[in-house]
């Protein structure tokens, strides 16, 4: 091997090491610190959410709604649209939610039935026991 | 690959022509040792002090009641966090001595003669403002020793008569250290110094590369008649890359090696008493100092009972080392050496501001 490919890879080899050394800690401070809390647990009574009202609340940092349907029961929805990311609200009346940014329409169990976007909105974990509503 | 960049962007921008003219064809002066390398390492480590200045910007929260403990977390909770932030602190003193090295260096090569007396303004504006930079700094982490040491020194213009309290009162916001005061120099020490900052350095670098490196004293004794602009070209000096580059680069892995060993060994070497402890403005610790390249003006005003003389003193000292160039305009001998009564003044202050410092620490 040559005294100058020897040199090249040398400086080559300590020059990544420094540049990797250097790069993973920044990364590293860098990446977000604030994680997602799991193990969260909320428990709701019943009655405070009667045949065809929704509750929003904040479950593991994310703006959820209970809803409960007048014929299939409690669910537990994210209130982040699939869109870009507003928050939609419950449209008693018509028994649906809607993002008040781009008109995006949802059905109660989440799906998309109008407006832009296709994804439909993340459900959560839910029990229902004979008096109370546990998310997680 | 890199062939096939370098094939696209010859056309476009004349990548050949750069390299040749700004690199190999750009020679350093004879005799340009390691200590004419000190205003590169200055340049790197001001580069350092931006991008972990950037990095803990994005964690620091600059508000009385959140400064501190965002502080506290980017060093104890974000991940390399203690690194970021011992860098900079280590670094902002480290920067002041090369800067200082360097200054010295010019001054005793004679390098702040005609032509250079821009390029010494430019340098010795870049330092203060450089020394500016490093005293709003200290505030930020809204702890005892920044606190304290911020109200002593923003107290000090107000020594000047007449307009020294309404000098200290703009500096602070008001007549104490507060939220005001954390915000005016949060703002100083982010946009507008470095603004004013990186303005210097364009026009020092500007003016270095338009009149090219000053030869030493030997090969040019005396400062030549200037009847029409002159581009020192070097023709028996050393190319600049890669000969002048190797020099460069160890003198930066030198600094980066001082870094890394303070902040193994003795990381908290420049962290004084009180910088884990909350600001308290009802309480001042026991012995405030500031770091230690202001100990040796702390001392004189310390020393010297009438204030305004210590002040005015160290005013006029500020003068005489921005304007030196145009002072010593008359004097055409271009070797510091050669001329014992200023050899012997500077040397003199020297010591001073030496023994002074050493006087300060105890």
């Amino acid at each position: 091997m040559e005294r100058r490919s020897v040199l090249k890879t040398t400086i080559a080899l300590l020059g990544t090491t420094t540049l990797l050394s250097l790069g993973y800690p920044v990364l590293r401070f860098l990446s977000p610190t604030v994680r997602r809390q799991s193990g969260e647990k909320i428990t709701i009574r019943k009655e405070e959410i009667p045949p065809g009202s929704a509750r929003e609340l904040v479950f593991e940092g994310t703006p959820i709604l209970v809803i409960n349907r007048r014929e299939t029961g409690f669910i537990a929805l994210s209130r982040i649209c699939t869109h870009l990311g507003c928050l939609v609200g419950y449209d008693k009346y018509k028994g649906q939610l809607v993002c008040p940014c781009h008109a995006g329409v949802f059905d109660l169990d989440g799906q998309m039935i109008a407006g832009p976007g296709s994804a439909p909105l993340r459900q959560f974990f839910l029990t229902v026991s004979a008096t109370h509503v546990t998310l997680g | 690959m890199r062939d096939k960049i370098k094939k696209w962007l010859e056309p476009r921008i004349g990548l050949e022509e750069i390299v040749r003219t700004q690199f190999r064809e750009y020679k350093t002066p004879k005799g340009a040792n390691f200590w004419s390398t000190l205003g590169f390492v200055t340049l790197v480590a001001i580069l350092i002090q931006v991008i972990t200045g950037i990095l803990l910007m994005l964690y620091y929260i600059p508000h009385p009641s959140l400064a501190f403990d965002s502080v506290q977390n980017i060093t104890n909770g974000i991940p390399f966090g203690w690194l970021v932030r011992l860098t900079h602190n280590i670094g902002s003193n480290l920067v002041v001595a090369t800067a200082m090295l360097h200054l010295v260096h010019v001054f005793f090569r004679g390098a702040f003669k005609r032509p250079r007396e821009l390029t010494w303004l430019t340098g010795a504006v870049m330092f203060i403002l450089l020394l500016s930079s490093c005293i709003s700094g200290q505030l930020l982490p809204w702890n005892q020793a920044g606190y304290w040491s911020t109200t002593v020194i923003s107290s000090m213009p107000s020594f000047l008569p007449v307009v020294g309290d309404s000098i200290a009162a703009f500096i602070r916001g008001g007549d104490t250290v507060t939220a005001l005061t954390l915000g005016r120099f949060f703002a100083f020490h982010v946009v507008i110094l470095p603004f004013f900052l990186l303005f210097c350095l364009a026009l020092h670098i500007f003016f270095i590369r338009r009149q090219g490196l000053s030869p030493s004293p030997e090969q040019v004794p005396q400062v030549l008649p200037m009847a029409e602009f002159h581009q020192e070209q070097h023709p028996d000096g050393l190319p600049c890359f890669p000969n002048f580059s190797m020099k460069r680069l160890f003198m930066v892995f030198l600094y980066c090696a001082t870094v890394s060993l303070i902040l193994t060994f003795s990381p908290n070497l420049f962290m004084p008493e009180g910088t884990n402890l909350l600001a308290n403005p009802v309480n001042t610790p026991g012995l405030i100092k500031p770091p230690w390249y202001f100990l040796a003006q702390y001392q004189m005003v310390k020393s010297i009972p009438n204030e305004f003389v210590g002040i005015g003193f160290q005013v006029l000292v500020l003068v005489v080392f921005l304007f030196f160039p145009f002072f010593d305009a008359g004097e055409t001998e271009r070797s510091i050496k050669k001329r014992p009564a200023l050899m012997t003044t500077v040397i003199g202050l020297l010591i001073l501001w030496a023994a002074l410092t050493l006087w300060g620490m105890r």
